[in-house]
């Protein structure tokens, strides 16, 4: 202290110190940003490879089961080198499965680092801006309305979204089931009444439908709902989910069971996964006034 | 080939299987000192099933108390629903001779892609 203050002002020291804290984090922040510009820029590329590694993942299923089904007409040593195959594309199957995953949580996570950094983005932003066809998060950013009912968002391998927590594993096993082209998966728990997760609050049709209408990449499309029983009553869930977004609504009529492992999940709707009674049922939109 | 038995779906419970017993004629059938043990066993099976939004209560007791989310484990043999190790803790429900042996031997082992493959075909059949 003596040797700093020696022949200076004690307040010129202060002054000088505040200018150069200042300075300092100006400079971080700066360094901060550029990072989180960086972070959003690559972003992108991100999910494109998620999704790429995706498409590889169904393609080498596809291919062991097409292994499979031949070791199981042919013989000897020849039956026994196509189950190898078949085990080596499950193999390949299930890493890029793997990869794609490991890279969307790579992208969520960057997402959520740019928001506690320099705000401006919700962790689900990245898919408002990908599949609303701006490439840009920043616009999307304003809070999304899951936030409010303490949904998670992640992206589904078929391109629909999970709004179940990481830990989970339903949520994991349904974003690995087959799409249904012309719908978009939404994941979440039903009931014939109304929606939400294990251990959150319920949501009600009406705050779902706002929770899909916040999200671009559900917004104004065919939902399939991924949820147990939400299709189960006439006029229940699924029908009142339908009039709120004005779009067709496919629901389950029972509860939905996803059987298998990653790589390999098998869809069930009825009482139990051994009795396939149950029936997926579309509901459309009611015009208001009508039945009235 | 292994093959896969199916237990805990008792008839007179929603989630049953019509060829099975009732559960209210499976009660008390169990040694007290297994209990602990077979429940051990059945908490550490393969998780093959998951369900968004199927929630299993207690069907003997008048309240319906929650016992959780359904879910299905297996050790690759046996097959069993999540609630199953509720009602052999809380009510000594019956397990099979062949399971019972098994969980006193230690916990399942971790299965491969090729065990689930196998039990899954035969829940799917």
């Amino acid at each position: 202290m003596a040797s700093l203050a020696r022949g200076v002002p004690v307040a010129e020291v202060w002054d000088a110190r505040r200018r150069h804290a200042v300075a300092w984090r100006v400079t971080a922040m700066s360094e901060l940003q550029a990072v989180c510009d960086a972070l959003r820029a690559i972003d992108g590329d991100i999910l494109q490879m998620a999704q790429q590694l995706h498409v590889k993942s169904q393609a080498y299923t596809r291919a062991a089961a097409n292994a499979t089904a031949a070791a199981r007409s042919a013989e000897g040593e020849g039956a026994a080198a196509l189950a190898r195959t078949a085990a080596a594309f499950s193999a390949a199957a299930r890493h890029c499965s793997l990869a794609a995953q490991s890279l969307t949580g790579a992208s969520r996570d960057g997402e959520a680092y740019v928001q506690r950094t320099v705000g401006g983005g919700s962790a689900v932003a990245m898919f408002r801006g990908q599949h609303a066809g701006t490439g840009d998060i920043s616009d999307a950013a304003s809070a999304w309305p899951g936030e409010k009912f303490g949904l998670s968002c992640s992206m589904t391998n078929n391109g629909g979204i999970n709004l179940l927590p990481p830990t989970d594993d339903a949520g994991q096993m349904a974003s690995e089931v087959e799409a249904l082209p012309g719908f978009t998966d939404v994941v979440i728990h039903g009931n014939p009444y109304d929606f939400g997760t294990r251990d959150g609050p319920s949501l009600t049709a009406a705050e779902l439908g706002e929770v899909i209408d916040g999200t671009a990449s559900l917004a104004h499309r065919p939902i399939r709902l991924l949820a147990c029983k939400a299709g189960h009553l006439e006029g229940g869930a699924a029908q009142q989910l339908a009039d709120c977004i004005g779009q067709p609504v496919l629901a389950p009529s029972d509860s939905v069971f996803l059987v298998g492992r990653p790589g390999r999940v098998r869809m069930v709707v009825g009482p139990n996964e051994f009795t396939n009674s149950g029936h997926w049922r579309i509901f459309r939109p009611r015009t208001v006034g009508a039945g009235s | 080939m292994t093959n896969v038995y199916f237990v805990g779906w008792f008839s007179d419970l929603p989630h049953g299987r019509t060829a099975e017993a009732a559960i209210r004629a499976s009660i008390g059938k169990l040694p007290g000192g297994e209990i602990d043990r077979i429940v051990r066993y059945l908490n550490h099976g393969t998780v093959i099933t998951e369900t968004t939004g199927a929630v299993l209560y207690d069907e003997l007791a008048p309240e319906r108390p929650e016992i959780g989310a359904y879910r299905t484990a297996t050790d690759g043999e046996f097959v069993w629903p999540s609630d199953y190790p509720y009602y052999v803790e809380k009510y000594a429900v019956a397990v099979p001779d062949g399971l019972r042996e098994k969980a006193m031997h230690g916990l399942p082992r971790p299965l491969s892609d090729a065990e689930i493959d196998t039990v899954v075909d035969a829940i799917l059949a």
